[in-house]
């Protein structure tokens, strides 16, 4: 039985001293007084109202230099913002127009992947050529879909008992997650359910090479995932891939190589951390996922936003791919679920809690 | 006069900031560094608050996400901070028993810990508490489930 009495003495035992507080309060007032009259300064404010003018001005220096060449936001090969009338018409007209736009977006990662043989994979036998994974008709058909389909409760239900069987064929280990302690990350569902098939996947007894979780949602790094994962899993078979898709077009994520030296010599949590700031290239993603086993987190936004460009041409490169969200049916993922692509997987946590996670096998690559 | 109004708010609340900054930040060096971002905010913003409780509401707030803030800074990843300790000297059988307290709590995770803390000793509902962190209810009850679920084995040991 939870002993509370015993947490609340000692919470009661927890108090500042007098001294200190007594000190802290000076201290703080004395930096407050020092930053107001820095701010009534003239300086201050001239600065103040100048950052406005800079940045817009390093915006336009930096659009007109990037417009030149064939990189930057000035030519981008895959239109990543449309509208729901785009998207719509989309629809109507088919999908031929899109699928010649990522055709010109793999063009650009074979020019790069020329023109840095250093970046080049080792291994890259073994891996099925990215620019032939393209995503091809299905993606573009993808990028076709617009609006939000409605939840499908009864899609969901239907396949929830089947999915739990098929789950790497390992029930128990699905049974054992309920009782699981979980990561509960921001909005407290996602996270859960991404970070307990980490562990479920990386508890199995056929273990895949490497378990990678992206993540790509937030503007700031989940430093708590990181840690978490971490901690959970040192330095053993456990990379995590973030990449932040709002912030930035696919062409971005081929900018930055980071070999493996660099990578070797910093730690988990900074390798982890890295990734959100230092893109992984084309090549380096090429060659960290081959044959294992990625989770796809915010299944939504994978499948159906631009990050959908990413799912297709990377899933051919693992042998299991999973699709983790919370507890709601997401737009772009019915389709796939209606025509076999993708199978659902879904469980109820708890009274609480409600996951899904779907996951679909990958039939090009064969264990 | 606003000064002096929110000096007497803030001697108020100090030993709650306190305990929410040393709990999530798991060392007094830090927390006392949150309590001093915290006042700032408040000399600077000195929000219209509603009431007391919205005070103490914005103030716990506030305080969390100074913590937040600090731990995630990349270099706090350097880090290799000693954890919390009680300030007692003689190392009774009642001491050692606090601390093991001490120890189980701040072995959970942040956000488990802050509910715990929030729900057991200040009294805030789920509901509340999901208000003032910006969480979902069910998010919080599941940390506060499984937070208990720790600390009862942690605590049955000790």
């Amino acid at each position: 039985m939870m002993k509370n009495d015993e947490y609340k003495e000692l919470f009661d035992s927890i108090k500042i001293r007098d001294d200190v507080y007594e000190k802290l309060v000076s201290d703080t007032m004395q930096q407050y007084r020092k930053r107001k009259s820095r701010r009534q300064s003239g300086w201050f404010r001239a600065a103040v109202a100048g950052i406005p003018a800079l940045a817009v001005l390093c915006l336009v220096i930096f659009f007109r230099l990037s417009g030149d060449g064939n990189q930057g936001p000035a030519v981008q090969p895959v239109e990543l913002e449309r509208t729901t009338e785009e998207e719509t018409a989309a629809d109507q007209m088919g999908t031929e127009q899109t699928a010649p736009e990522q055709t010109a977006e793999v063009k650009t990662t074979e020019e790069q992947t020329t023109a840095d043989p250093a970046s080049s994979v080792t291994d890259s036998a073994i891996v099925p050529p990215i620019t032939e994974a393209v995503p091809g008709e299905k993606a573009a058909e993808l990028f076709g879909i617009s609006g939000i389909v409605p939840l499908m409760e009864d899609v969901q239900k239907a396949q929830l008992n089947i999915a739990v069987e098929t789950f790497f064929g390992q029930k128990q280990k699905l049974e054992e997650l309920k009782n699981s302690d979980l990561f509960t990350d921001s909005d407290g569902s996602g996270g859960d359910a991404a970070e307990s098939l980490v562990e479920a996947v990386a508890s199995m007894e056929v273990k895949p090479v490497k378990v990678y979780h992206l993540r790509y949602q937030g503007t700031t790094v989940d430093r708590d995932l990181a840690q978490f994962l971490v901690q959970k899993f040192g330095n053993i078979s456990m990379t995590a891939l973030f990449a932040n898709w709002d912030s930035l077009s696919f062409t971005s994520l081929m900018d930055t190589v980071i070999t493996e030296e660099i990578e070797e010599a910093m730690s988990p949590v900074e390798q982890i951390l890295c990734m959100t700031e230092r893109r992984y290239s084309m090549e380096r993603v090429d060659a960290l996922v081959t044959n294992e086993v990625i989770i796809f987190q915010e299944n939504s936004t994978v499948l159906g936003g631009r990050a959908g460009w990413f799912y297709y041409e990377f899933s051919p490169c693992f042998q299991k791919t999973m699709i983790v969200s919370a507890g709601y049916c997401p737009d772009s993922i019915v389709p796939l679920l209606l025509d076999g692509t993708l199978e659902y997987l879904g469980y109820e946590m708890d009274e609480y809690d409600y996951y899904d996670m779907r996951w679909g096998s990958n039939p090009e690559v064969t264990e | 006069m606003e000064q002096q109004y929110v000096l007497i708010l803030y001697e108020r609340y100090r030993d709650l900031l306190y305990r929410i900054c040393c709990i999530y930040m798991k060392n007094e060096q830090d927390a006392l560094d949150a309590m001093q971002n915290t006042l700032l905010k408040l000399l600077e913003r000195v929000p219209p608050f509603e009431d007391e409780e919205h005070a103490r509401r914005w103030l716990i707030r506030v305080a969390v996400n100074e913590c937040k803030s600090t731990l995630s800074h990349w270099w706090r990843q350097h880090l290799d901070i000693e954890e919390c300790t009680l300030m007692q000297e003689d190392l009774t059988e009642e001491y050692m028993r606090k601390q093991a307290l001490l120890d189980s709590l701040l072995s959970l995770p942040p956000k488990q810990r802050m509910v715990f803390y929030l729900h057991h000793y200040e009294g805030y509902s789920t509901g509340e508490i999901a208000a003032i962190l910006s969480r979902r209810e069910t998010t919080v009850r599941s940390d506060l489930r499984r937070a208990k679920q720790r600390l009862r084995v942690t605590v049955d040991e000790v």
